[in-house]
């Protein structure tokens, strides 16, 4: 059984579509969650941010057409490991750290993490001008790096759950504390307290699922649609801005990547 | 591409970073910006309060206050989000003293109110069984 997991973990190898997919999405994630903060404009003062901005931008743009895929994506991983570490939590340009910290950090990893696959395979630049010098090579690779973003997504499932194992949270009043922050402004929310206990036990139950039960498929085959749903309802009834879509794509990296090949040719087609 | 050994020795670390670095934050409490603590709405929205208010009435009925009939918007809009909301005590007693005047004479107000505390969650602060009016400073 270990010999088992550690080959599926370091031995797969399928369709590069999936990652090449991956590819493009994490970099309009990236523009929709650091673009703003990162616009020139902003950073004239200040070469060292400048720096960073432009290195975003430049490395991002390789990325998404896929010019030098691995490179340009490790290279934007980076980019927005600086502007997270660099800039962000630790000079404060976030404007609150501790709650949009998660989004940069998942983000930057899994930007690095997607630099140790054949991530220009697909849907790139690179394939593009392989083609055209007649040597392109098969759309199949390691799936190695697509299993450390797994871990990572998995660890992140397991550490906010267990930030949630508390009985202010198993209560239900830390969702209640939310609803009358962001919906009721303080007034007393009609069945509260049914819903949030219920809201609160059902949060932590699907997370410790998704802990494990991203990596089997047949739990998959239900955790997935739950986690999806789940992710958007945080995104319209909570202020988590990118946090949301990113979980969602990086499901991507747990799904069988021969059968995203498939579904990617029927749609083409 | 590293080799097998490689790859089967970095994925080994990286698990330990993921999942071990958190738990060296979480649970070891070590200080640093190096390992990423998932603490995720652990302190936001932290400062908030559940106030309710009624108002009795000679003949003992009561009717619920509507806080927000005394609160002017501003001229520019969007107004700010966290407008008329209660975020501790003494937000609180500005609602009842606001409350208190709009009643008239001899003004009967009673306040349910539950603020949080952290790690405890909404904390009982006043029961509705006395006439704020009267406690106000």
């Amino acid at each position: 059984m270990i010999r088992r997991a550690i080959a599926h973990l370091v031995d797969a190898e399928g369709s590069t579509r999936a990652v090449g997919l991956l590819r493009i999405l994490l970099v309009l994630i990236a523009w929709a969650r650091c673009g703003r903060e990162l616009l020139l404009f902003h950073h004239v003062d200040a070469p060292d941010r400048l720096a960073v901005a432009v290195s975003f931008y430049l490395s991002t743009t390789a990325m998404l057409v896929g010019w030098r895929s691995r490179i340009s994506t490790l290279w934007a991983g980076l980019s927005v490991l600086a502007f997270y570490g660099y800039l962000g939590s630790l000079s404060g340009l976030f404007v609150r750290p501790r709650l949009y910290g998660h989004h940069v950090y998942l983000l930057s990893i899994s930007i690095l993490l997607l630099a140790l696959t054949e991530c220009g395979r697909s849907y790139s630049l690179d394939r593009w001008l392989a083609q055209r010098r007649g040597d392109a090579k098969p759309e199949r690779g390691s799936l190695w790096g697509t299993r450390l973003i797994g871990l990572q997504v998995s660890a992140m499932y397991l550490w906010t759950a267990y930030d949630k194992l508390t009985a202010e949270w198993l209560s239900g009043d830390r969702i209640l504390e939310i609803g009358l922050t962001l919906y009721t402004l303080s007034e007393p929310i009609p069945g509260s307290g049914v819903f949030a206990p219920v809201a609160a036990v059902g949060a932590v139950a699907l997370e410790l699922a998704l802990v494990v039960g991203l990596w089997h498929s047949r739990a998959r085959r239900w955790l997935l649609p739950a986690g999806v749903a789940f992710h958007a309802l945080i995104y319209v009834s909570l202020s988590v801005q990118t946090f949301s879509v990113l979980v969602v794509a990086l499901y991507l990296v747990f799904l069988d990547p021969d059968a995203v090949h498939e579904t990617l040719d029927r749609l083409q087609s | 591409m590293p080799g097998r050994t490689a790859r089967i020795a970095i994925t080994a670390a990286f698990a330990l970073f993921v999942f071990g670095g958190p738990f060296a934050r979480r649970v070891l409490e070590v200080e640093t910006h190096w390992l990423h603590p998932w603490a995720m709405y652990h302190s936001a929205y932290a400062n908030v309060c559940e106030i309710e208010l009624e108002e009795v009435r000679p003949d003992g009925s009561r009717e619920r206050v509507d806080r927000f009939a005394s609160i002017s918007p501003p001229a520019v809009y969007p107004a700010p989000r966290h407008l008329g909301r209660v975020g501790n005590r003494a937000q609180a007693y500005e609602a009842v003293r606001a409350a208190c005047e709009a009643a008239g004479e001899a003004p009967d107000v009673r306040m349910r109110l539950r603020c949080r505390v952290e790690g405890r969650g909404l904390v009982e602060v006043a029961d509705g069984s006395e006439n704020v009016c009267e406690a106000l400073p």
